[in-house]
């Protein structure tokens, strides 16, 4: 058996064996982005919603900045967030620098942007389709929204799982802000990256395999919802 | 607030009505008087203003100059004693229940009044069994029939329909226009556009001829197809349809 095959036997091992450590590790990753995607989901539906089926002043600038911090970088994003809760931070006193909560904060500031956009995007897409009989009938746009945000549910629940899909595979951000503490706010990208610089590849493996099978298990939902709701 | 079913929408006066965009006038000091009840039919060529002058008298679009008034009042989306078909309607994707019962949500209608109201509308318009149907699943003469039980669940006193049957084959035309018929003899006063003129002579108690943007011609249906006055008209008869 060579080298490669002994790790991925190691780690499939460590997988099928529910290993406590990496269970531990699972757990919390499954924790802080579940955490960040119900919290931007709650603040991004309502703005996207807004945005796509509103015209006012300066909704054009805050859709130029929500498309902007689409790409932002996750370290940027880990470094202005580190700056602002260390101890000698403005929000320092709240004492949540390598705390989960600092991470859920990180991934939250990077997958709103995604998930604004995405629902801006549809309900913008269906507002427009219906824009004349919307007038026809004499509906004001607040009746409408509920309506259209039923009719793009599919489309909204894809968006939020690729926000899920971004805030489990995120590394750079949580890093800075969480520290990698064992037990504490260590998660599964920051240990891969971790325990490959030590050179413990088989664990490394396993959780790549688990975060991997998270990825496909996303991109399936995603396929399956659309053809469910595909006449 | 309650439906106006009974407003005293007639007559209805346009005063040199323009409507230009982008440049180009598209609909030219238009003036017209309509006091009769029963069915007014605009006729006139493809691109001759029709559906643009529909959407003038709903308050969709507004006239660059001129007045429009219903009985005395200026047209305004709002004003739900009268409804609007469009040519080609859009719904939610839910069910058929469920649109209807928006319009009586938008309007203000008591909730209490919402079931028997869409039961009405439904069994006016023949689609009582495809009321839970998704109006995704139905065929383009059944979303007509959406369309008009939409209109009608709010019991207007004036529909205005832009060219419903276009795209409807025969037997889903006639059975339209037995629904339209109906609200007709109940008392709602008919505009409709379209340039079928069998459908004209089939449905029209008075003929309302535009070209260009312009009024031509405004005469009782019967007289309209036995003798056009003006050239425009005698030549879109000729055509037969266009």
């Amino acid at each position: 058996m060579s080298d490669d095959s002994g790790i991925l036997y190691t780690a499939l091992q460590l997988i099928i064996q529910l290993e406590p450590e990496l269970v531990e590790i699972v757990l919390l990753s499954l924790k802080v982005s579940i955490s960040a995607v119900i919290i931007a989901t709650l603040i991004s539906i309502p703005l996207g919603t807004v945005l796509g089926a509103y015209t006012f002043r300066g909704r054009d600038f805050i859709t130029g900045v929500l498309n902007a911090l689409m790409g932002l970088p996750p370290v940027v994003v880990g470094l202005a967030l580190y700056l602002l809760l260390s101890r000698s931070g403005p929000l320092g006193d709240l004492e949540l620098l390598f705390t989960s909560s600092a991470m859920i904060i990180a991934q939250c500031i990077l997958i709103t942007p995604i998930i604004s956009s995405f629902t801006q995007q549809t309900i913008s897409d269906l507002h427009n389709q219906h824009a004349i009989q919307f007038k026809a009938l004499g509906a004001p746009t607040k009746l409408t929204l509920l309506p259209l945000l039923r009719d793009a549910k599919t489309s909204l629940f894809t968006a939020i799982l690729a926000g899920f899909g971004r805030a489990s595979a995120e590394v750079g951000a949580v890093l800075i802000v969480g520290g990698n503490i064992n037990h504490v706010t260590r998660v599964m990208t920051t240990t891969i990256a971790l325990e490959t610089s030590k050179g413990n590849l088989e664990l490394a493996m396993a959780l790549g395999i688990i975060l991997l099978a998270i990825s496909f298990t996303i991109t399936s939902l995603m396929i399956v919802i659309r053809k469910a709701h595909t006449v | 607030m309650s439906i106006q079913s009974h407003h005293q929408a007639l007559p209805l006066y346009m005063k040199d009505v323009s409507y230009s965009t982008q440049g180009v006038t598209l609909i030219r000091n238009f003036s017209i008087e309509i006091n009769s009840s029963g069915t007014s039919i605009i006729l006139g060529h493809n691109g001759s203003g029709k559906s643009l002058l529909l959407k003038l008298l709903h308050g969709v679009i507004h006239p660059n100059s001129g007045e429009i008034l219903w009985n005395t009042q200026a047209p305004s989306i709002h004003q739900y004693w009268r409804t609007f078909l469009l040519q080609r309607p859009t719904f939610f994707n839910q069910s058929i229940e469920f649109n209807i019962e928006f319009v009586l949500r938008i309007a203000g209608i008591a909730k209490n009044e919402h079931k028997d109201r869409c039961q009405q509308a439904l069994e006016v318009c023949g689609l009582t069994h495809l009321r839970q149907r998704n109006t995704k699943s139905l065929s383009g003469g059944e979303l007509q029939k959406a369309s008009l039980a939409r209109a009608w669940v709010l019991q207007p006193s004036v529909i205005l329909l832009d060219e419903p049957t276009v795209a409807l084959d025969p037997p889903s035309m006639i059975s339209f226009e037995k629904i339209i018929r109906q609200f007709e003899q109940s008392g709602t006063k008919i505009i409709m556009t379209t340039h079928d003129l069998s459908q004209a002579d089939r449905l029209a108690k008075e003929i309302i001829f535009i070209d260009k943007g312009e009024m031509i011609e405004q005469s009782d249906a019967g007289d309209f197809f036995s003798g056009p006055s003006s050239d425009q008209a005698q030549r879109f008869i000729s055509g037969k349809l266009i």
